[in-house]
């Protein structure tokens, strides 16, 4: 099978600013990938460039085989780390928004989730915290069944209880053609989930390895590993 | 996918779009009321009212603000829709959710360009409606078919067609330039957007470089033909010899129509180009 996500030589320049410098990466099926790095390393850049939000400076970006576009986007199910939307939306326009435009969207689990985190949905998004807006918007990311989900600081904004719902969410809802890749600082919350991790480190990839690998030659934690080699 | 994304455009545009017609509705047939209580139903006593400088005051006012609103709904409903929905939907925060929708750049701008030219449609009918509706009275609708006739008669003199053919190529002209002035704003704000920074200025900056292009264009073509052309509809201004041949009405027509027609399409090509391959969101 095709791989399900492929950069070759990946730059992207800002201006004078270099954000990814010739990166080459391919992530597997079936993997729970933790794309880890300082603030500025190039996380956001590269979660954007696969969801098509940013063109490549130069070096090419395949997902499933193809260039992003209509095809990739009705793969991969983006959460970036802002709230896009509408604060006169109440949750059902989102519902149906979503019903709309995703065919792999399942609305009966967007609710049953909504449900357990107690959000109302005929609620409008202007009346909710900054962490509720949060909760819907990962609630209607991870009730597609896509093959890639990009997860931009996912957990940054909400509580612990509710980051433990939502991770074991992440954990049930991908099958196993699917991949995760999430970028965080919360390296220590996310640990445990985690098959892979990419270290990125001023648009580099320092370390694309196992957790397991990790464990078993450095003898810690990645948690500990990050620390030490982002030492400041 | 079109139809659904413009179902959704006009979900969000109408929160705004219906109240400010509706208001515009209401203050036609307030001022109709008005109008019916003090003149039109009683001359004798708008007469005798008329000497009172503070009811002239009042009425003045009335009117001024009238026009004000008239101008307020049009230019609202232009500038939120060609301007600020399409940039505040397709390249702010909400971008990003616009922009991982599995749909081509293509359906985005069409989605919007429909939207937005069938609410300035309605828009531009009912600013004319609202005008009609305030003043009309039987004695204009009598006088008004006598007037249409003499106005028609003397289109081919002053255009040099008949008015059968005149009009209805003119209100194509003005169909044409409104599209293509739509996805020239459209264009511009594509192209700003893609830049690193300063995006609403670089935006406004492709829009006037345009202006000045097609406005140079339409100069040298004046210059050369003696027919005035002023980008968004033709004037004749000089006619050298006293009857006026058709050439007065197609020479500008056609060039105003060929004008507006590359700009559009030029304006799609470059507005899709920037939003699949030159896409920036910060």
């Amino acid at each position: 099978m095709e791989q399900l996500l492929n950069c070759q030589s990946l730059t992207k320049r800002y201006g004078y600013k270099t954000a990814l410098d010739s990166l080459n990466l391919s992530l597997e099926r079936g993997r729970i990938i933790g794309l880890l790095g300082p603030n500025g390393s190039g996380k956001t850049t590269l979660i954007k460039l696969i969801n098509g939000l940013l063109s490549p400076t130069s070096g090419s970006i395949t997902i499933n085989g193809f260039e992003p576009g209509p095809e990739t986007k009705k793969i991969v199910s983006y959460l970036p780390e802002r709230t896009y939307f509408n604060s006169w939306m109440k949750v059902t326009d989102i519902l149906s928004f979503f019903s709309d435009f995703y065919e792999d969207f399942d609305r009966n689990r967007a609710s049953d989730m909504l449900h357990r985190l107690g959000i109302d949905e005929t609620q409008h998004l202007g009346a909710m915290s900054k962490g509720t807006k949060e909760k819907v918007q990962l609630i209607m990311v991870m009730s597609r069944d896509a093959q890639l989900y990009c997860l931009d600081e996912p957990i940054g904004g909400v509580d612990p209880a509710a980051r433990d719902y939502i991770l074991q969410t992440i954990i049930t809802n991908y099958n196993e053609n699917a991949s995760v890749l999430i970028s965080t600082h919360l390296i220590a919350d996310i640990e445990n989930v985690l098959d892979d991790v990419i270290f990125i480190q001023d648009g580099h990839i320092r370390l694309h390895a196992s957790v397991d690998e990790i464990r078993h030659q450095e003898g810690k934690s990645v948690d500990a590993l990050f620390r030490e080699v982002f030492r400041c | 996918m079109l139809g659904k994304l413009i179902k959704n455009e006009f979900k969000a545009v109408n929160r705004l779009m219906i109240p400010l017609h509706l208001g515009l509705i209401a203050i036609t047939i307030i001022g109709r009321f008005y109008l019916q209580l003090t003149v039109f139903n009683n001359p004798a006593r708008s007469i005798v009212l008329s000497q009172n400088v503070w009811y002239n005051v009042l009425n003045v006012l009335l009117v001024f603000f009238y026009v004000i609103a008239l101008i307020a709904a049009a230019m609202i409903t232009y500038i939120y829709l060609s301007i600020l929905r399409f940039r505040k939907n397709l390249f702010t925060d909400e971008g990003y959710l616009m922009h991982t929708l599995p749909v081509k750049a293509s359906a985005h701008i069409w989605s919007k360009l429909i939207v937005c030219f069938i609410w300035e449609t309605v828009d531009a009918i009912l600013v004319i409606l609202s005008v009609f509706g305030l003043f009309i009275n039987g004695e204009m609708l009598r006088v008004l078919p006598k007037g249409l006739t003499v106005m028609f008669e003397s289109f081919p003199d002053a255009f040099g067609v008949p008015a059968g053919l005149g009009i209805p190529l003119f209100l194509l002209l003005l169909l044409i330039d409104a599209v293509s002035g739509i996805l020239t704003i459209y264009m511009c704000i594509a192209i700003g957007h893609s830049f690193n920074s300063h995006k609403i200025l670089a935006s406004v900056g492709v829009y006037v470089g345009v202006s000045m292009i097609t406005s140079i264009i339409s100069m040298i073509f004046s210059a050369v033909t003696g027919v005035f052309v002023y980008g968004n509809s033709t004037l004749i201004a000089t006619v050298s010899d006293s009857t006026t041949t058709a050439a007065v009405f197609w020479l500008p027509w056609i060039f105003s129509t060929l004008l507006s027609l590359i700009t559009g399409i030029a304006a799609y090509l470059l507005a899709n180009y920037f939003m699949t391959r030159r896409l920036n969101l910060e």
